[in-house]
């Protein structure tokens, strides 16, 4: 399977963090993809590396053929420069590795989702991918792989991929918004893993 | 979620061909063209949750929009049907069938136009249907929640029966 439960490691999301992604809005992610990349890069790099970029960009083309995003958006994506904290300060206990990490937070409200699609930017390279909850699941919300759908997790809860370069999405088709953390050690847009 | 059996061969080509070719009705948004049509508890929850009832979830083919009849091959009873069209990104939030709850002897039904494809899904309850075939047929209680969402790259369509048994 694509997905390996790590543990529940509820104890470590400080609530003033989702409450802060809650209340927060972000980045508009397909619409503000370019301009937030752009920020992230200068932010974390100094500048914007558009060869990287266009190699992430890799990630959406499929979508861009199929989706009518015009004037739509996704999800929601809060990169370091987007919150008051930087989980650099405060490393997740659940990790498998010494050393850098890239992460990044996914905000789906009531309707919104992830389209199926593959890190382009991890090919290749050896990489631990984690996916963390920071909201119970409610009915309607799913974490999709290739061979796997992900429900009934609750806050805390922390899986591996196993494979970080498979198919993975996810929706939100409840009530209530959903917030989950991504962790990655290779992501050069994000200045780890050179 | 009673899985009855697989009626591939039943399904024809060109129905798929039709649904995929046409609008049908774009829920909620077309509601509002039918004033009769009253909002049920779980329907008006979406619109609290923040889903707007001027957007296109996904496309209902009723009879009224096809050239052709269906006649459920495993339901002998008097019975509506309609048809789901999802296109990528599409989807139908949590619902519950309310009318389902209350009529005695109702059965609904479930059935794929095609194999399934990695991003869609039909969530019954508390779980989650996946790797169906095409033709494949679920009985399943449209009174608890349920909902279902196409994250795909493919179309993802569905006939839905309800049976009603005299």
């Amino acid at each position: 399977m694509s997905l390996t439960y790590i543990g529940n490691y509820a104890e470590w999301i400080k609530p003033e963090w989702l409450e802060e992604v809650l209340n927060t809005p972000g980045p508009e992610i397909p619409k503000d993809y370019r301009i937030h990349e752009e920020m992230v890069q200068k932010s974390l790099r100094g500048h914007f590396d558009k060869v990287s970029f266009d190699e992430e960009q890799k990630d959406w083309q499929q979508m861009n053929e199929v989706y009518d995003y015009d004037d739509n958006f996704f999800f929601e994506m809060f990169d370091v420069p987007d919150l008051t904290f930087n989980l650099r300060d405060h490393r997740p206990p659940f990790l498998e590795f010494a050393g850098p990490f890239a992460w990044w937070i996914t905000k789906l409200q009531p309707g919104k989702f992830t389209p199926m699609h593959r890190d382009s930017y991890s090919v290749g390279c050896t990489t631990y991918k984690y996916w963390m909850a920071w909201t119970d699941w409610e009915p309607g919300q799913v974490l999709m792989t290739e061979d796997e759908a992900i429900i009934k997790y609750k806050a805390g809860d922390v899986y591996k991929f196993t494979d970080p370069f498979i198919l993975h999405g996810a929706a939100n088709a409840g009530m209530q918004t959903r917030v989950a953390l991504q962790i990655t050690t290779w992501r050069p847009n994000r200045g780890v893993g050179e | 979620m009673n899985y009855i059996g697989n009626f591939s061969s039943w399904v024809q080509d060109e129905w798929v061909s039709e649904i995929l070719s046409n609008p049908g009705w774009s829920l909620p948004k077309d509601l509002e063209k039918d004033p009769s049509v009253v909002l049920n508890s779980d329907e008006r929850k979406w619109f609290k949750a923040g889903y707007k009832r001027s957007d296109h979830f996904f496309s209902a083919f009723y009879k009224e929009h096809c050239s052709f009849d269906i006649k459920a091959p495993w339901s002998p009873q008097s019975w509506d049907w309609w048809i789901v069209k999802m296109m990528p990104g599409q989807f139908i939030p949590v619902h519950g069938d309310l009318s389902m709850a209350t009529r005695k002897n109702a059965k609904s039904y479930w059935m794929p136009f095609q194999d399934w494809e990695i991003g869609h899904v039909f969530m019954h309850q508390d779980k989650t249907i996946t790797n169906y075939k095409k033709g494949d047929v679920f009985e399943y209680d449209a009174s608890i929640l349920h909902c279902a969402v196409n994250i795909s790259l493919v179309p993802r369509i569905i006939l839905q029966v309800r049976e009603y048994v005299e």
